[in-house]
């Protein structure tokens, strides 16, 4: 990875990451609660067979437990790598625009996968919540967009 | 992409990243100590209006105690006394950052001895990055307490040294809430994300000395990679 393209992915995700927390409150009801609160929900009612889990303000209230999402602990950092980096690959745009549109699936996943893992941490297992939320998955998010964006990008090399 | 190669890639990365979670929960301290002394030196050069900065790691805390030392003069002509100043906050941030490092550091496309080189990169450049990250914190909680409870309390004499120094602590704070938004909404572990990828930037040369003398034989020329 050149130095100078590494420097313009930082400036491009800066950018981007400004624009988030500028644009927020008018994101957030589609991005936090249709795009990754809804389908959490969906999969804990049948997983649990417990419900109704509701939605809204970004929170997520169920029977026993309510969890807030708040900034940061949204996934979009994870996604803004990915998007930030797609915008400043060397690569064919078709090639770019597959790319982002793949990460954007694994983002968006790994983040459903999440918050319904820490739902039940937060029934079951309440004494592992801070260290699996806090230091678990906040890295794994940043590591599995960095790792999808250096794999991505080097389709031909030894990995 | 091939395959092979992407599944190879995954596995190396998961195991990055379990062994660095393990050594980021049971083994740490030394780590954490290094980062405890860069974030002092950080804060000690600076910071004009703290003194007497101590910061030390124990049971899983970052503890900063300081005197907050403004220079300013009160109305009644007495300068501002110093102010105690303590805070305390978790390792949990840092430990995410260094388990960031430690994930992608086997992704670093280097070989042999470069490739261990680039582990002290990774390590180091997470201390760098989680120094940084409780040195904005830290001094983003202890001017949001000078604007809302220190200065506030007290009348203060129209000086030009004392204008000064309230629009020095203005500008400083804006630039904290800034870089602390960026920290806070991901920001801190996309540093030590390019940190060590950027291992891959440094490139190394072969020596002269391993040039053939012969003009048939090949041309050991170019960046060592």
């Amino acid at each position: 990875m050149r130095l100078t393209r590494l420097l313009i992915w930082i400036a491009c995700y800066a950018g981007l990451l400004s624009a988030y927390n500028y644009g927020y409150a008018s994101v957030q009801a589609w991005l936090i609660d249709d795009l990754q609160l809804r389908p959490a929900a969906w999969i804990l009612e049948r997983l649990t067979g417990r419900g109704p889990i509701s939605v809204g303000d970004g929170i997520l209230s169920g029977p026993r437990v309510r969890m807030e999402v708040r900034r940061g602990c949204d996934g979009v950092e994870a996604w803004l790598i990915v998007v930030s980096a797609f915008l400043v690959a060397a690569l064919p745009w078709r090639r770019r625009v597959a790319g982002a549109l793949a990460g954007t699936l694994l983002i968006g996943g790994l983040n459903v996968a999440r918050l319904v893992s820490l739902h039940q941490l937060a029934l079951w297992r309440p004494e592992w919540f801070d260290v699996v939320h806090g230091m678990v998955w906040q890295s794994l998010m940043v590591v599995a967009a960095s790792a999808f964006v250096l794999i991505w990008l080097r389709p031909g090399e030894d990995a | 992409m091939k395959t092979p190669r992407a599944v190879a890639a995954a596995g190396r990365l998961f195991l990055g990243f379990v062994a660095g979670a393990l050594i980021a929960l049971f083994a740490l301290d030394g780590w954490l100590w290094c980062v405890a002394r860069l974030a002092r030196s950080l804060l000690d050069a600076g910071s004009w209006w703290l003194e007497r900065c101590a910061l030390a790691c124990a049971a899983h805390r970052f503890e900063i105690a300081a005197e907050i030392d403004l220079r300013m003069l009160l109305q009644t002509g007495q300068p501002l006394p110093r102010f105690p100043a303590t805070w305390s906050k978790g390792v949990q941030q840092a430990q995410s950052i260094f388990v960031v490092s430690m994930a992608l550091w086997p992704l670093v496309r280097k070989r042999g001895a470069q490739w261990i080189a680039m582990l002290a990169v990774a390590v180091g450049g997470s201390a760098i990055v989680a120094a940084i990250d409780l040195v904005v914190e830290a001094k983003y909680v202890a001017l949001h307490f000078i604007g809302t409870e220190l200065l506030p309390a007290r009348s203060f004499a129209d000086t030009e040294t004392n204008v000064s120094g309230f629009r020095a602590l203005a500008r400083e704070f804006s630039i904290l809430e800034w870089i602390k938004a960026f920290l806070d909404a991901g920001g801190r572990l996309f540093l030590a994300a390019c940190l060590t990828l950027g291992g891959e930037a440094v490139r190394v040369r072969m020596h002269p000395s391993a040039r053939p003398t012969t003009a048939s034989g090949p041309q050991a020329t170019g960046p060592d990679d």
